[in-house]
């Protein structure tokens, strides 16, 4: 049996990975409605004279205080939600994981350096310092998506080096060594593979992650800009109305709740399906 | 003739940190080994031989001292260099569970080799050769395709050693290679061994702590003792006319089995633990230990001097002959 096969049987036996998966492909599919554009209403389409309605045939989940569908701005908000954390989390985990892996691999001075600066940035809550890169960068998406990319790339860097650090000193690497490979080669032909389990799991957390910081951006008003849809920007906006208006509210923060704990779900069953000590070929 | 490897006055420190003390596990070591011969070095765990072979392997470089292998000076290379000069020589690795990567099959482990020195001109002609030496190691080429973890302990050191063949290789060195092995699994790899010696024109260093694994392949033996060696020989020498205490001391920490209960030379058996590398005793470093101990011993480091034939590091070796 393959391992790309064998790893599926096994995500499918973890009810964490089964749960979070439904609620990951559920979400990506809102996304690719947004994207593709078949959303009930355009998301910032006002509707004047139905503003605060609540939930109805013609506006499943209610209106807003300009009368834009709210169903139509949550799904705009999964994509911009999703899009900006996958952008971020793509660049982190590539930019982390490649100076993680050298880091650990070819240790000394440059391990030093590097981890150290990864200190740094760990000494800094994960909050305060991406509100601190927005504001210098300024609003939108994309700086947004780097304000996150900078966050989380330490943390990359320290989860492949973990594991290389350990790896590098297995007889096998060494016989390698031993048997004239190139380092290059020993990197990415016998390391790599058994970091990239560690890597793949940490795209998964880091993604929920990501989502978290991306709304609580924007709910401070420095993630993305009215009129765009955002989930954080929809929670700031309604929550004096969430005694009168609770859709308003309770839509978008059900949403992000669920993004958060879809894809920490994933994660944790993938990291079990993963776990090395649990293969059995 | 050039010697196949050839080390002077070689050492090796390791240190921990700047404040702790420095731990010299290789002091000193010369010899010489001709082409074909097989080297035995034994010794207790931490005396250094592995750090030896390791140093002749070049998998590591000496503190000082110099490395000869087919009469070039190895002491320094490094990349591309050094690892042309994995061409000339191989290491086997003591945990054959350890030196396969999991996640990779038997063939494709073997054929990754000739692939990196390219060794074969076509797959087919890979996938060829990964038969032949799989057959050559005494393993049915239908295990190409399993994964090591699917293999026993003794296949798996067989794929090592073909591993290190596909280089084909002068010079091939086995670091406690058996030791993991079951005695009889034992027996079976070092008859391949012998028998591969003979076919391929190989130059071993066998590195063990099992004295009586060494003299049944060894043509030389080498007895260390806290980083450096104690006695040098043949292996009937060795094992049968020991005069070192130390050399004593070991093989009578061999097991015997002879009807007529008559074990090699009668020896006490050695008393006190190893000394800590890290701050070795002064003098003989076995003088703590020896039951002949003088005062010079704990004064005078002996040096490795010919005494009845083979060179023995012990200030009494002469009186010890004598009696």
């Amino acid at each position: 049996m393959s391992a790309p096969q064998s790893l599926m049987r096994r995500l499918a036996a973890s009810p964490s990975a089964v749960a979070g998966g439904i609620i990951v492909a559920l979400h990506l599919v809102a996304m690719l409605v947004a994207v593709v554009g078949i959303t009930p209403y355009p998301p910032a389409e006002q509707h004047p004279e139905s503003r605060l309605q609540g939930p109805s045939g013609a506006f499943l989940l209610g209106t807003d205080q300009f009368g834009r569908d709210v169903l139509s701005r949550v799904l705009d908000g999964v994509r911009l939600s999703l899009q900006v954390s996958i952008v971020a989390v793509a660049i982190a985990a590539v930019i982390g994981s490649t100076v993680g892996l050298a880091a650990g691999f070819f240790g000394r001075r440059f391990d030093s350096v590097t981890m150290r600066v990864a200190d740094v940035f760990f000494a800094f809550p994960a909050i305060l310092l991406a509100l601190a890169i927005v504001t210098a960068l300024g609003p939108g998406w994309r700086n947004t998506a780097i304000a996150i990319a900078v966050v989380y790339t330490p943390i990359f860097a320290r989860v492949a080096r973990g594991p290389v650090l350990s790896l590098r000193t297995r007889e096998y690497v060494e016989a390698a060594e031993g048997l004239g490979f190139h380092p290059a080669r020993i990197l990415v032909v016998h390391i790599l593979p058994n970091v990239a389990a560690a890597i793949i799991v940490q795209v998964s957390l880091a993604l929920s992650w990501a989502i978290l910081t991306e709304s609580s951006l924007s709910f401070l008003g420095l993630g993305a800009q009215p009129p765009q849809a955002s989930l954080g920007l929809m929670i700031s906006d309604s929550r004096v109305l969430a005694a009168t208006a609770w859709w308003n509210f309770a839509a978008p923060a059900v949403v992000v709740a669920a993004l958060v704990i879809g894809f920490n779900m994933f994660g944790d069953g993938l990291r079990d399906a993963l776990d090395p000590t649990r293969e059995n070929r | 003739m050039t010697a196949a490897v050839s080390v002077r006055e070689l050492s090796r420190t390791f240190r921990r940190g700047r404040r702790s003390a420095a731990v010299q596990a290789l002091r000193g070591v010369s010899l010489s080994i001709e082409p074909g011969e097989t080297l035995g070095v034994v010794g207790e765990s931490g005396c250094g031989k592995s750090t030896l072979a390791r140093l002749i392997a070049r998998l590591d470089e000496p503190t000082t001292g110099t490395i000869e292998i087919l009469g070039d000076d190895v002491t320094h290379m490094h990349g591309q260099e050094l690892r042309q000069l994995r061409r000339s020589v191989q290491m086997v690795f003591q945990d054959p569970y350890a030196s396969l990567n999991p996640r990779r099959r038997v063939g494709t482990a073997v054929e990754e080799v000739l692939k990196v020195h390219k060794l074969a001109d076509s797959p087919a002609a890979r996938t060829e050769r990964v038969d032949e030496l799989l057959g050559l190691v005494g393993l049915d080429p239908g295990l190409a395709s399993r994964y090591p973890t699917e293999l026993s302990g003794g296949q798996r050191q067989r794929v090592g050693i073909a591993r290190a063949l596909a280089i084909e290789p002068s010079i091939v060195i086995f670091d406690e290679s058996v030791s993991s092995l079951d005695v009889s699994v034992q027996a079976e790899i070092i008859n391949l061994m012998v028998a591969l010696r003979e076919q391929l024109d190989l130059t071993y260093v066998f590195i063990s702590h099992d004295l009586g694994v060494v003299r049944h392949i060894a043509d030389r033996i080498a007895v260390m003792y806290v980083g450096s060696i104690q006695e040098l020989g043949t292996w009937r020498q060795v094992s049968d006319d020991p005069v070192h205490p130390y050399t004593r001391a070991l093989l009578s920490a061999v097991p015997h089995m002879r009807l007529d209960d008559q074990a090699g030379p009668q020896e006490t058996p050695v008393l006190g633990e190893i000394p800590n590398p890290a701050d070795p005793p002064s003098g003989c470093a076995f003088h703590p230990r020896c039951p002949h101990a003088t005062a010079l011993c704990s004064e005078e480091r002996p040096a490795l001097r010919a005494v009845a034939d083979r060179l023995v590091a012990c200030h009494l070796a002469a009186e010890i002959v004598e009696q």
